[in-house]
């Protein structure tokens, strides 16, 4: 009985690769959280950084104004305020559920799929700056 | 050790965090978002030095540092497996996240007005 059980567990197909297999919606919305984690984390120094110089001088307050305004820093910066909603919209999704509301698998499903839709339009706004 | 903050602690810790940061950038964008566009430096630097502004704002960059942590470190212990890469990585993180601690309070703490 034994023997038949492991035959049976080792012959199911192992296929875990990330780039192949098509993760449910509910996994997207969680795997986005973590990259967009990532993101702001790596942007986090140059933040403090332009904090610091905005609060130095006139000067550098000026300069950081500049630097924001540049097209390149300013398809970044749309990326980043993107990564900060995204994680603030799907951070409250996952508080509920933790909190035990939303667990159906229905109704998890629907709420990732409108957190995701969200985060798209969010980046299109930012992105060709109908929204600054 | 308790620093590393991990288990039921981190998780609680972590959505503690969670409620903090997402509550101050709620409220701070509906406060500011209407005239934040057309600042000049000596508001910006009395708005800073507010002391109620500055210490919330202090207490919001140790609540994100904290959560990076707990973030970061989840993810690296989920998909970097070698122990040695792993804790090198670890290490580079905590320390990158020490140094900004004190980065930004002696930025913040140096324009507050008591």
């Amino acid at each position: 009985m034994d023997k038949v059980t492991n035959k049976n567990t080792n012959q199911r197909p192992k296929f875990l690769n990330l780039l192949q297999i098509r993760l449910p919606i509910t996994a997207v919305a969680s795997i986005l959280h973590r990259i967009s984690g990532i993101l702001l984390f790596l942007i986090l120094p140059f933040v403090i950084y332009d904090l610091g110089l905005s609060l130095k001088s006139e000067d550098g307050f000026k300069l950081v104004l500049e630097s924001l305004n540049r097209p390149a820093l300013q398809m970044l910066g749309a990326l980043a305020v993107t990564a900060v909603c995204y994680h603030l919209i799907s951070g409250i999704r996952f508080l509920l559920l933790d909190l035990g509301l939303g667990h159906k698998l229905q109704t998890s499903r629907w709420s990732a799929r409108i957190v995701i839709y969200l985060a798209i339009i969010m980046l299109l706004l930012f992105v060709t700056g109908v929204v600054k | 050790m308790a620093w590393q903050a991990q288990g039921f602690r981190a998780w609680l810790l972590q959505r503690l965090t969670a409620v903090y940061i997402g509550l101050y950038l709620i409220i701070a964008s509906c406060c500011f978002y209407a005239n934040i566009s057309n600042i000049t430096y000596q508001q910006w630097y009395q708005l800073i030095s507010q002391p109620l502004i500055n210490v919330s704002l202090v207490l919001f960059f140790y609540a994100v540092l904290f959560h990076s942590w707990v973030g970061v470190r989840d993810i690296i212990i989920d998909y970097i497996k070698p122990v040695t890469l792993r804790l090198s990585v670890l290490t580079a993180v905590a320390l990158g996240l020490f140094i900004m601690t004190i980065w930004v309070s002696l930025i913040l703490m140096a324009v507050i007005q008591l």
